[in-house]
């Protein structure tokens, strides 16, 4: 690791603690610095305690935990397809985890447990993923890639919305912004607890393909001669980013865009070189992810905005400047 | 043509020797709406009663759901009303207007209820469906049970009412204005929301629900038994964590306001005797 990979990562690893502080110190209620840190050394059954441990701890934690797998699974994405624009949620896999999730949700969960969540959601965005590779296949041009995934996300958001239409409660139907837009609102520690190692196996597999994705930006023929093997690397990222991303939108509902800003803003510092990137992005989105859960906070006078159209607001914009840049590199 | 087809037939069904309907009361009553339902179902004869909504005989939220057994049930969409060649059609305040503008446009007798969210309005829209109907007298006794539970409820409210809050998901809650707050004044709580100057739906996010702690937490969700993201957020370890008692109502009783609204406030009013008793002050 450089100095330079180094002053990055203390840089993030600043940026995610005080964004985190931050998070603790921001609701409804203002409570001071001195009782949110009383509440988190020494709990009783004060409301600020409670506060605190049940309601903005799950948050934060959960926001550091969504934000790191989306970043991951979105810079090991854009690696393997060698194609800036690929995104958990650009191709489909975050809204084929929700429809997984969903379906499990609704109809599912009487006879088992909330820990089924993460494995429905998982096998969404494997579904998805898999999906992906066959329809666009792996040297898909960048729109190709995009026509494909914009089929699998639609697709998998209609399934969602008919699948809650036919849901037996009659408070499901308000739901469907929640799987489609995502949100960290009012979430526990049992949310977090239930995603947390499915998402630690998804980021070990993905942060093992480092030096595999900085040889295949060498070349495919390259990468083969150094030793390594496209399949197993394309193996493990599938899995990888289906860990990461199938248990984040269990939880949280699907959260657009977060893998696409992160790697795309940090790739210049770790000099375009993919497998450096992946450690950085975890960091990043993490970073995003509590920032735009302050700002969904302090915007939100009454019912809470919804996560993904904050990071839609941002990433979409973000997407389209991409894509022009595309067009006049290529152009 | 039709209607004086169905004035002919209760004209000749009561000449028939059958029970003292009046001749100008209808036989052929489509009600398209739950609330309406509730009224069509206490108050008219069987024989009245063409059809009902659909949900009438959803026991989570039909209070009638047992009388509507074996009814014919209906959509609400006008091409079936029609179909029933009804000679009243009550409707409610979310029924569709494209339906009910098309009934009337039609010449069909369509009377919209309002949403009953205060005891007066209960009082005043059943004295009109039983009117409309022709059963004034059962309209009567159905307002008569109805204030003797809301006096007995009222009877020993002390001066200073314990607060209660009633939480809906996503951190709605219910103040001024609204039914809820209609119940739980009748039985003696200090609404929370009402205190806070919240109008009939107000916002109070679980955090201010925990700073404010109430004596009682009123869980909207009641019984449903069907999962949703709604239902879990009642999961959520903060409610559970704080001090207050917390008191499900089935949620039949915030889907419309009928005299059976009084058996909520009975409910409700039992809860506030609970908590007295507990802690005297």
């Amino acid at each position: 690791m450089t100095s330079r990979t180094g002053a990055l990562y203390g840089f993030l690893a600043l940026a995610v603690t005080g964004l985190a502080i931050l998070s603790f110190m921001t609701g409804p209620s203002a409570l001071s610095a001195g009782s949110v840190w009383s509440a988190l050394v020494a709990p009783d059954a004060s409301p600020s305690s409670i506060i605190v441990r049940e309601i903005r701890l799950p948050r934060t934690l959960l926001a550091i935990l969504v934000g790191a797998s989306l970043g991951l699974s979105g810079a090991a994405l854009q690696g393997l397809l060698r194609n800036p624009l690929a995104e958990p949620g650009i191709i489909g896999a975050s809204s084929s985890a929700a429809f997984g999730t969903a379906l499990v949700f609704y109809f599912g969960l009487a006879g088992s447990s909330l820990a089924v969540l993460p494995a429905a959601g998982m096998t969404g965005a494997m579904l998805a993923v898999g999906l992906l590779f066959a329809l666009a296949g792996r040297d898909a041009t960048p729109l190709s890639l995009i026509l494909a995934g914009v089929a699998i996300s639609s697709f998998a958001s209609a399934l969602t919305a008919l699948a809650i239409n036919l849901a037996s409660s009659a408070y499901a139907a308000l739901e469907i912004t929640f799987w489609l837009l995502g949100s960290l609102a009012d979430r526990t520690m049992a949310h977090a607890a239930i995603a947390a190692p499915a998402m630690a196996a998804g980021w070990v597999l993905l942060l093992s393909c480092g030096r595999g994705l900085s040889s295949l930006s060498l070349g495919e023929d390259t990468a083969k001669s150094l030793g390594v093997s496209l399949a197993s690397l394309r193996a493990r990222i599938v899995l990888g980013v289906a860990l990461a991303v199938g248990a984040s939108v269990s939880v949280s509902g699907a959260i657009g865009f977060v893998g696409l800003i992160v790697p795309h803003l940090l790739r210049p510092a770790v000099g375009h070189d993919p497998g450096r990137l992946l450690g950085v992005s975890m960091l990043g989105g993490a970073a995003l992810m509590l920032a735009a859960d302050i700002v969904v906070r302090l915007l939100s006078s009454g019912i809470e905005i919804r996560l993904g159209v904050v990071t839609a607001l941002i990433g979409a914009p973000f997407f389209l400047a991409l894509l022009l840049q595309m067009r006049r590199r290529s152009g | 043509m039709r209607r004086g087809a169905a004035v002919l037939l209760s004209v000749l069904a009561a000449s028939c020797g059958g029970q003292a309907l009046a001749a100008a009361a209808p036989s052929r009553v489509v009600s398209i709406h739950l609330c309406a339902d509730q009224l069509v179902l206490a108050l008219a004869e069987r024989g009245q009663i063409a059809s009902v909504s659909w949900l009438a005989t959803d026991v989570r939220r039909s209070h009638m759901a047992k009388a509507a057994a074996g009814l014919r049930l209906n959509n609400g969409s006008a091409e079936e009303i029609v179909a029933l060649r009804p000679d009243l059609v009550l409707a409610g305040f979310r029924s569709g207007r494209a339906t009910v503008g098309a009934l009337r446009k039609l010449g069909y007798r369509v009377v919209d209820l309002e949403f009953a969210d205060n005891f007066d309005v209960v009082r005043r829209q059943t004295r009109k469906v039983a009117g409309l109907l022709g059963r004034a007298a059962r309209g009567e006794a159905l307002i008569a049970e109805m204030d003797s539970r809301l006096a007995r409820a009222a009877a020993d409210v002390p001066a200073l009412r314990p607060v209660a809050a009633i939480y809906q998901p996503m951190g709605f809650t219910s103040g001024r204005g609204s039914l809820e707050h209609a119940l739980m004044t009748a039985a003696g709580f200090e609404n929370l929301a009402a205190q806070r100057g919240m109008g009939a739906l107000g916002h109070l996010p679980l955090e201010s629900l925990v700073m404010a702690k109430p004596a009682v937490l009123i869980n909207w969700m009641g019984n449903d038994p069907a999962p949703s993201l709604a239902r879990s957020f009642y999961d959520h370890p903060a409610l559970s964590a704080g001090p207050w008692r917390t008191l499900a109502l089935p949620n039949m009783y915030w889907a419309c306001g009928a005299w059976y609204s009084a058996l909520a406030v009975e409910q409700l009013a039992g809860m506030r005797r609970r908590l007295t008793a507990e802690r005297p002050k």
